[in-house]
């Protein structure tokens, strides 16, 4: 498919891709470091993908294979409209598989496939700040980074464990980058921190009504919060997919009937898709 | 530091208060007094009502503020000059060498009685089991029934309220001991107690000066007498 | 003589419209507690924001003791102060609103100066914060209630604790005793007296109420109009003013 002739390549004229890519650096250089840019009014509402977009739009060049997943699904109408939305405006060359991506654009999933150098991961992240449900004034937000006083966040896991015994932080699981910063993973689960950790690829991370990117540059270390006594130990996946066996990766709940009964299937479709094809290759 | 210096000794001692609220008012009150008190010697103030004996006990303490003279006090191996000692000094020697008993109680409401007389002995790093025994000695000789220990003083009787100052004055022995009418509100008998422990601390070595009104009582319990003039002057506005 | 662990030499700070305090002096030793008094708007708040690191002098000294030789507050860069007086200096405010989270448990609270030092051991950071609640005398039973629903002088005790679970040296109290009951004031003047002689922190606690700097405080500041026009020992300054003013002061209040 080629552009659309009307538009510049991948939507932003140049300039302002320009200004994206200079935030995505400076966001480089201090990893988890939370940069402020001039996100633009982009076609689709807030909260759909805007700051990720606009990362993609930036990073997105002719030899690009796009991947677009939302909750790790492929095939959802956010993921199908911005994987068109690509197409397009940069003729871009979109695939499902993960391995064949150079580009992966996700809300709310890291792939189960281990990334490789030669790819970047864009999160579309709807609030940058792990401290915004803390403190309202943004101005004392920023002064708590910069001394490093994540003294309240430590404290809502205090209060978790006092109450529940655990710490009960099921996704948005807040993460230390390199000892330096302290940043939202965006709404991924839990399960989902230790592929921040020591990534190959590069992750970068757009808000585009906060108007905030940062990043975690690859083989960065990434530590989940946690207390001595009670070490990270995310939500492990309820049994195992219905549909490739899969007894590690994330799964989803699907209602089956009116009766309540679930199947449990993985959330990361072109991940289940490749294990289904596989064995159905050795019965074969 | 020769034995028979004397552990308080007052030159010159000057004081008059100066009412600003009203216009600046002069009131002297005391006025080139001298005395002096060695180891083991119970002096009594005496004179005229209003001639000054609260006043000098209060300036010998540090709460006033005197306009000339000075106030030598032993203080360890060294002598300090109260009358003109930073506040931080005064504070040191109230520590360690001078003990006032007050003509009226003082205390912070809800300290019961027992920790408001051992807290003199805490206050010096004493452990807290043996400075609360040490109390209740205090108190049994005072006869404080031991039915009021753990409550506050404050609805207390004036002669049980004084009873317990007592106590609380005397249960660290001070090198210098200052007393302002320790017997007004006591009966006979525990006026008794309180003469028999101000010469008890005399024999230990301490230095009392003390006002008492019963002109017996002073025969009792002092060693000398020094008399307070009345204080002559008109007032003045300066 | 010990060390001063807080210093304020000539300490001035002007706001752009008016008064703040000039020239005061100040030296406070560990287990020592200085009472300042004086009405609205004489400059005692001013002093203890820029004894506390929160507002810049413009003039005069500012030091700190801990442990080490003193250190000048305000020559440290913002993060290096902002670490410093972590665990060296704490304060409690007037308003417990403004000194502890309503919804955050009471132990949680306490344990938040502790999380914030980096100490990541839940367990440990538990025992303390308990601790302290006991040492406040809050039941063990209401540790782990949010704070909202406790009367205005346990809410006071959760501040107390919450300020000096990180042992500073210094402890800045802004009318710890204000807004409560003079039965409650009394035991919370009684709890302040004990864990400043036991843990010898040096105190300064302002008050308009002269009642307060008495029972508490050894020594006594009296600031007027962003000066301190009388400092001495308390039961001298209550006594035997010297000021026209801290005559008028306790003139009116002391009757009897």
């Amino acid at each position: 498919m080629s552009a659309t002739p009307t538009y510049n390549h991948a939507y932003l004229d140049e300039t302002t891709k320009r200004m994206l890519r200079r935030t995505i650096l400076k966001a480089v250089a201090i990893p988890g470091f939370q940069v402020p840019f001039a996100a633009r009014e982009m076609p689709l509402p807030y909260g759909w993908g805007t700051g990720g977009i606009q990362l993609t739009a930036a990073l997105i060049g002719p030899t690009d294979v796009l991947k677009v997943i939302d909750q790790g699904d492929d095939h959802s109408t956010n993921a199908v409209s911005i994987r068109r939305f690509f197409e397009r405006t940069a003729a871009a060359t979109t695939t499902a598989s993960t391995t064949k991506a150079t580009l992966i654009q996700t809300r709310h999933r890291i792939p189960e496939t281990p990334l490789t150098e030669s790819q970047i991961l864009v999160y579309q992240v709807p609030r940058p700040d792990p401290l915004r449900s803390l403190e309202d004034d943004a101005e004392q937000r920023s002064r708590m980074h910069a001394y490093g006083d994540y003294g309240r966040m430590r404290l809502l896991l205090y209060e978790q464990i006092t109450r529940s015994g655990c710490i009960t932080q099921p996704y948005n699981y807040p993460a230390m980058v390199e000892g330096g910063y302290l940043m939202s993973p965006s709404p991924i689960p839990a399960f989902d921190n230790p592929r921040l950790d020591n990534s190959p690829a590069l992750q970068v991370f757009g808000a585009g009504r906060e108007q905030r990117i940062y990043a975690i540059p690859p083989y960065t270390h990434v530590a989940s919060l946690d207390f001595i006594d009670y070490p990270f130990a995310p939500e492990r996946p309820p049994g195992k997919c219905a549909l490739c066996g899969s007894g590690s990766s994330w799964l989803d709940a699907l209602a089956i009937d009116d009766a309540g009964n679930r199947q449990y299937v993985c959330s990361d479709t072109d991940y289940c898709q490749r294990r289904q094809t596989a064995r159905a290759e050795e019965v074969r | 530091m020769k034995f028979d210096d004397p552990t308080l000794q007052v030159r010159n001692l000057s004081k008059t208060f100066v009412v600003h609220p009203q216009g600046g008012l002069h009131l002297p009150v005391l006025r080139d007094v001298n005395l002096t008190a060695h180891q083991g010697e119970c002096v009594a103030l005496t004179g005229p009502s209003g001639c000054g004996k609260s006043t000098l006990i209060r300036c010998l303490y540090g709460s006033y503020v005197c306009d000339s003279g000075e106030i030598q006090v032993h203080h360890g191996d060294r002598r300090i000059d109260l009358a003109s000692a930073s506040a931080r000094e005064i504070l040191a020697v109230r520590h360690e060498s001078i003990g006032y008993v007050s003509q009226f109680l003082q205390a912070v409401p809800r300290v019961p009685t027992l920790g408001l007389v051992a807290e003199a002995l805490i206050a010096r790093g004493i452990e807290s089991e043996p400075a609360y025994a040490r109390a209740r000695e205090m108190l049994m000789q005072l006869g404080v029934s031991p039915r009021l220990w753990d409550l506050p003083p404050a609805t207390f009787s004036g002669g049980e309220q004084q009873r317990v100052n007592i106590a609380a004055g005397l249960i660290d022995r001070k090198p210098i001991l200052l007393m302002d009418e320790p017997t007004a509100s006591l009966d006979a008998g525990n006026a008794q107690t309180v003469i028999d422990l101000m010469r008890a601390a005399c024999a230990a070595g301490s230095s009392v000066v003390v006002i008492l009104h019963d002109s017996a009582q002073r025969r009792l319990a002092c060693d000398r007498e020094i008399h307070l003039p009345a204080c002559v002057e008109q007032a003045a506005t300066g | 003589m010990s060390e001063p662990v807080l210093q304020l030499k000539r300490m001035s700070h002007a706001y752009p419209g008016g008064l703040g305090c000039s020239g005061v002096e100040l030296e406070i030793h560990p287990g020592e507690i200085v009472a300042i008094v004086g009405e609205s708007g004489a400059g005692k708040s001013t002093l203890l924001d820029c004894a506390s690191g929160r507002l810049r002098p413009t003039g005069g000294v500012v030091r700190l003791c801990r442990g080490g030789p003193p250190q000048d507050l305000y020559a440290l860069a913002a993060d290096e102060r902002q670490a410093f007086l972590r665990g060296c200096l704490a304060r409690i405010h007037q308003n417990p609103r403004d000194g502890i989270r309503y919804g955050i448990s009471a132990s949680g609270n306490v344990a938040e100066p502790l999380l914030a030092t980096g100490e990541r051991h839940y367990g440990a950071v538990r025992e303390q914060a308990l601790q302290w609640l006991a040492q406040v005398e809050i039941d063990r039973a209401r540790a782990d209630d949010l704070p909202d629903h406790f009367s205005g002088g346990m809410q006071q005790r959760v501040q107390i604790a919450r300020a000096l679970v990180t042992r500073p040296a210094v402890l800045l109290a802004d009318e710890p005793t204000g807004g409560l009951d003079v039965s409650v004031q009394a035991t919370l003047i009684e709890l302040l007296r004990k864990l400043v002689r036991d843990h010898r922190i040096a105190m300064v606690v302002v008050t308009h109420d002269l009642a307060v700097a008495r029972y508490l405080a050894s020594r006594m500041l009296v600031m007027r109009a962003g000066q301190v026009v009388e400092a001495g020992l308390t039961d001298q300054v209550l006594q035997d003013p010297q000021h026209p003013y801290s005559q008028s002061l306790v003139a009116s209040v002391l009757r009897g």
